[in-house]
């Protein structure tokens, strides 16, 4: 609109209307100044028209702050400015200055810049006359500086107040987010932690504005998080987005040190950007990452005073700390627990605690605490406290202490606890070790043990069991109580400790109904309500189980309660193989002692030294000594040739059926019939010598000898005078004889001879099976003895019309026999040869050597052995069948005595016989030779 | 000295031995012969007969041979005659016993009634000669 415009005398330079006089001047001069004060003021200055509502003047600060020059000032009218302002309101609001009824105003609007920004400002308005109009001037104070302090210390304290109402950083962070949402007219909010492990910035929680009306929940928000390195600090990014829902997003970094240890994203659908200034955000983000600082550090704090608290407590230890100076005792609400000093009473002193130890460790406690105040060792004590009348505890203290520069004592603290648990513990132990060591038997120790223990966890009956063939044998059992006696036998699955032993643990179950073998039959039938066993194993093997019961159920098994019956259960498990071994020892010592006993020969135990350890009764009876008398003895003292049968170091060298000379009782000697054994025991190596008298033996030997020897004597005696009578009665000694009485006399004659040959071959084979017969080996020149066996022979060959061939080739050696005997032999076969051989044939006798064997054959052209007798031929009284001889001539010994006396001649007999062809019996001797160490005229028992 | 045997004793517990040692000594081997049955005073028999070579029973109830023998050493008038013993055991080591004991001979029973002068003849000569004494079959 264009208004005649009026020169403005407001404006500096500008002139009063009228003469130039000292007076005008002077006004000029007043107006210029008054002009440039009000154009230069800090203050926005207005002046306009009251009845138009013309702007009339608007010095530098306003048309600045609004935006118009000086030209346009004029132009300008009041609605321009006074946003949300109509003419007919604004006159209605200077009215009371215009009328007069104030003169001045005070009023907060909004004024609004010529770019359409707007920004809150206190009106102070006052109204004037000049050149004849109305005017207000008014002075206008921005207010957005002002308003935005104003609304930093508001958001401010209620963002303390936000801090001190949550405990959480999360819970602060999410306040957060719902405060300046509303605030800033926000949508949505985001919160982000930092993740030190992916080193990135992750959502943890948003916020929605409920009241924000439309569909919040489904608001996209953008899927990535701020990044921690774009966040720096003082650089909060305020980010305007064209189109879609969200027109502006700003994040605000919380920083601890240089890092991002947060970030909240805000979500806006209006543009924040004129209301949201950066000296704002800055100011708050400040705010904010102090106080989220802070409130992170306090829950650090909190956590480990959390855990400490938690390790403190449970740990069951109690906390106290003594302070020299003020003599005071602090104590942890553990420590008054153990020590039953109520909450509310005050701390004892250190006196008091002094009175509460037992007497017996006063002086103790004492001497460790002056060693700890002087000697600064730190204080590690276990004594009893008091805790009332007559009742002890044991307690264990622990503490340092710390001592200021002079080196005097500031302060001791440390811990406490209970142990009486432990202690009794220990008590038990120590008394069920002096009840295993007592030197009483096994069943007495392990009762008293079982008692001591049952007693010590309370319960009523203790078991000790064997387990074999699916039976479980009660062994032992504690003396008090109930259960099963020592020797009940029932099925081992019948018990709890079935599963025990099973499954080789320690099974406790201080209330049967509620374990895991509540449904077990033996829970009622033996009314066990409580119940803790364990395997007891006896060298090594699995052997039974050790249990205790009752009938109550008890409190759970602490850990010394339950090592404790561990702990029984191996010493009881080593008593009961102790005793195994004692029992064992016993009964091989009684077997041993009663075969000792028993023994009828002498059994001598020797050292290797020859020195008897022990000999047996039968020992003592031939020797003559009183019991244990024999011990220390030297062996040589009753077995002079000891020599003979130990090496030069006096160990005996173990023999077998060594026939020597004893010395008995009386220094008589006799023979005897020795074993020697070597047996190691114990790492020593000890010799059995047993000892026969052959007295007896020998006597009966002799006996027997001499019986055979009457008997022969008794047969042969009347046989020399028939022999002898018939010999001179045939020989015609004392007459002649007729030709029957000839022919008698021979047929007696034959006859005692076969008798007579009956007798010797009788005594013969007695004397070769029993080992008796003595062979006089000797070099025997074979051809020549082989010439006289035939020589002797020859009659009675001739008889059955038989003739010898003899061949001995030259050069035949000796061999080793016995002369006599080897006649012997010889006749036998020859005889046998002349009888079986087919009358009027020869018989071959034929010697040869072979090496160091000279075989002697004789050869005869009889039928042969018959089949059947071939295997018996060389048996007792066995003979031949025979047509031509008239009776029987043999006694059917004669090859049995041959074959034994071959054989004690070291050599051997054997044939070839073949039906129809004749029979040839062989005898092999030892050449005599260079190995042949016989000297003649050696006499060797021969035997069999 | 050397010299032939003449006077052969005798002692025996059995007489029908003795009968046929008489008949074969004397008869068949022209000897004299002096038969005593003992043992009981066989001692003054023998000192009676003085014998050049005395045979001895060994098996005798009451005083055996070998105790015989021992007295007829210690007897001072027979001492130096020597004895043959008579008997049925005859393994060697038993000859070798009687040996030691002080005989100078062992004839075997049953003996040969035939032989019986001649073999006690070799066991004189033979003992006469101071060769080893010998054991007869």
């Amino acid at each position: 609109m264009s208004v005649p415009r009026a020169p403005n005398p407001l404006l500096p330079g500008s002139s009063l209307p009228g003469p130039e006089t000292p007076q005008r001047r002077r006004a000029d001069l007043e107006n210029n100044l008054f002009a440039t004060i009000v154009e230069e003021a800090f203050s926005e200055i207005l002046v306009f028209d009251a009845r138009t509502l013309t702007l009339l003047f608007a010095n530098r600060s306003a048309r600045g702050n609004l935006g118009y020059d000086a030209g346009e000032i004029a132009a300008l009218r009041l609605v321009d400015i006074k946003a949300g302002y109509t003419e007919a309101r604004l006159r209605e609001a200077y009215r009371p200055i215009l009328e007069g009824e104030t003169s001045r105003m005070v009023a907060h609007t909004i004024h609004r810049r010529k770019d359409g920004t707007s920004y809150p400002a206190e009106i102070h308005s006052c109204a004037s006359i000049f050149d004849g109009r109305a005017v207000i001037f008014q002075i206008v104070l921005d207010q957005t500086e002002i308003k935005h302090r104003q609304l930093l210390a508001e958001l401010g304290a209620m963002i303390e107040r936000d801090a001190a109402e949550t405990s959480a950083s999360a819970a602060f962070l999410a306040a957060l987010m719902t405060r300046l949402g509303r605030q800033f007219r926000c949508c949505a909010a985001r919160a982000h932690l930092w993740n030190p492990q992916s080193n990135r910035l992750e959502p943890a929680g948003n916020w929605r504005d409920e009241d924000s009306g439309a569909d919040t929940d489904t608001l996209p928000l953008p899927a990535e998080g701020p990044s921690p390195r774009a966040l720096q600090r003082g650089k909060t990014a305020i980010q305007r987005h064209a189109g879609g829902e969200i027109a502006t997003t700003f994040t605000i970094p919380l920083m601890i040190g240089e890092t991002a240890a947060a970030a909240l994203e805000f979500f806006s659908r209006h543009d924040l950007a004129q209301a949201l200034r950066p000296e704002l955000l800055q100011a708050l983000e400040e705010q904010i990452g102090r106080l989220y600082e802070r409130k992170c550090n306090e829950e650090r704090v909190n956590e480990s005073r959390e855990r400490f608290d938690a390790a403190v407590n449970g740990a069951a230890v109690g906390l106290w700390d003594y302070h020299y100076k003020t003599g005071q005792f602090y104590l942890s609400p553990r420590c008054r627990e153990i020590l039953a000093i109520p909450d509310d009473a005050p701390s004892p002193s250190w006196e008091a605690f002094g009175t509460r130890t037992h007497p017996k460790d006063v002086r103790r406690t004492a001497v460790a605490m002056k060693a700890h105040m002087l000697k600064r060792t730190p204080y590690d004590i276990e004594y009893r406290y008091r805790l009332s009348e007559g009742r002890y505890i044991w307690v264990h203290a622990r503490a340092r202490g710390v001592w200021d520069e002079a080196g005097n004592i500031i302060r001791t603290a440390g811990t406490i606890e209970n142990i009486s648990a432990e202690k009794e513990a220990e008590q038990v132990q120590r008394e069920v070790l002096a009840c295993i060591a007592a030197s009483s038997d096994a069943a007495t120790k392990i009762s008293q043990a079982l008692d001591k223990v049952c007693r010590y966890l309370g319960l009523d009956t203790a078991l000790v069991s064997h387990v074999a063939d699916g039976d479980f044998t009660v062994r032992y059992r504690s003396t008090g109580g109930g259960g099963p006696a020592p020797g009940t036998v029932m099925p081992l699955a019948d018990t709890i400790c079935s599963d025990v032993y099973s499954g080789d643990v320690l099974q406790a179950f201080p209330d049967l109904a509620h374990s895991p073998v509540a449904g077990h039959p033996a829970r009622a039938r033996g009314r066990i309500a409580a119940y803790i066993g364990t395997t007891l194993f006896v060298r090594g093997v699995r052997f039974g189980t050790l249990s205790f019961i009752a009938p109550r159920a008890r409190a759970p098994f602490s850990e010394a309660e339950i090592s404790l019956v561990r702990l029984l259960a191996r010493w009881i498990g080593e008593e009961i193989g102790r005793a195994f071994d004692v029992a064992e020892l016993i009964e091989n010592d009684a077997r041993t002692a009663s075969k000792l006993a028993s023994a009828a020969d002498a059994l001598l135990t020797v050292d290797s030294r020859g020195r008897i350890e022990d000999a047996n009764p039968a020992a003592a009876e031939m020797f003559g000594w009183a019991p244990e008398q024999s011990r220390g003895k030297a062996l040589a003292g009753v077995l002079p040739a000891m020599h003979a049968f130990s090496h030069p170091d006096g160990r005996l060298i173990p023999v077998r059926l060594r026939q020597d000379i004893a010395i008995g009782r009386d220094y008589r000697r006799f023979s005897v019939l020795l074993n020697i054994t070597e047996i190691h025991v114990g790492g020593r190596s000890l010799f059995t010598v047993a000892i026969s008298d052959l007295t007896e033996a020998k006597k009966a030997e002799v006996a027997k000898g001499e019986f055979i020897s009457i008997v022969s004597h008794e047969l042969r005696t009347p046989l020399t005078s028939i022999r002898g009578a018939l010999s001179l009665l045939a020989s015609e000694t004392t007459g002649a004889l007729t030709a029957e009485a000839a022919r008698l006399t021979r047929i007696a004659q034959r006859n005692c001879e076969r008798l007579l040959r009956l007798v010797n071959d009788i005594l013969a084979i007695d004397k070769l099976e029993a080992g008796r017969f003595e062979m006089s080996l000797q070099p025997v020149d074979l051809a020549a003895l082989l010439a006289d066996a035939v020589a002797a022979n020859t009659l009675y060959a001739a008889k059955y019309g038989v003739r010898f061939r003899l061949a001995t080739g030259p050069g035949l050696p000796a061999v080793i026999a016995d002369p006599e005997r080897l006649m012997q032999v010889m006749a036998n076969l020859l005889s046998n040869a002349a009888k079986f051989t087919r009358p009027g044939t020869e018989v071959d006798v034929i010697a040869r050597h072979a090496g160091r064997t000279a075989h002697i054959s004789v050869r005869d052209r009889g039928p042969g052995i018959p089949e059947g007798l071939r295997e018996r031929i060389f048996d007792k009284f066995v003979q031949g069948e025979n047509v031509n001889t008239r009776g029987h001539e043999g006694s059917g010994l004669g090859l049995s005595i041959t074959r034994k006396m071959v054989a004690l001649m070291n050599g051997e007999i054997s044939f070839h016989s073949e039906a129809g062809n004749g029979t040839t019996f062989t005898v092999s001797l030892p050449v005599a030779g260079i190995d042949r160490t016989a000297n003649p005229g050696d006499l060797h028992e021969a035997r069999p | 000295m050397k010299r032939a045997l003449s006077h052969v004793a005798y002692v025996d517990d059995d007489l029908d031995i003795l009968d046929i040692a008489e008949i074969g000594l004397k008869t068949a081997g022209s000897l004299n012969a002096a038969l005593i049955h003992g043992p009981a005073m066989a001692l003054e028999q023998l000192v009676r007969a003085a014998p050049d070579i005395i045979l001895l029973d060994v098996m005798m109830p009451g005083t055996d041979g070998p105790t015989l023998l021992q007295a007829i050493h210690r007897h001072p008038l027979l001492a130096k005659t020597p004895v043959i013993f008579m008997t049925a055991r005859v393994q060697p080591r038993e000859v070798a016993h009687y040996m030691a004991l002080g005989a100078i001979g062992v004839i075997s029973k049953p003996f040969d009634v035939m032989t019986l002068a001649d073999d006690v003849r070799r066991i004189w000569d033979d003992w006469n000669a101071g060769s080893q004494p010998q054991e007869q079959p």
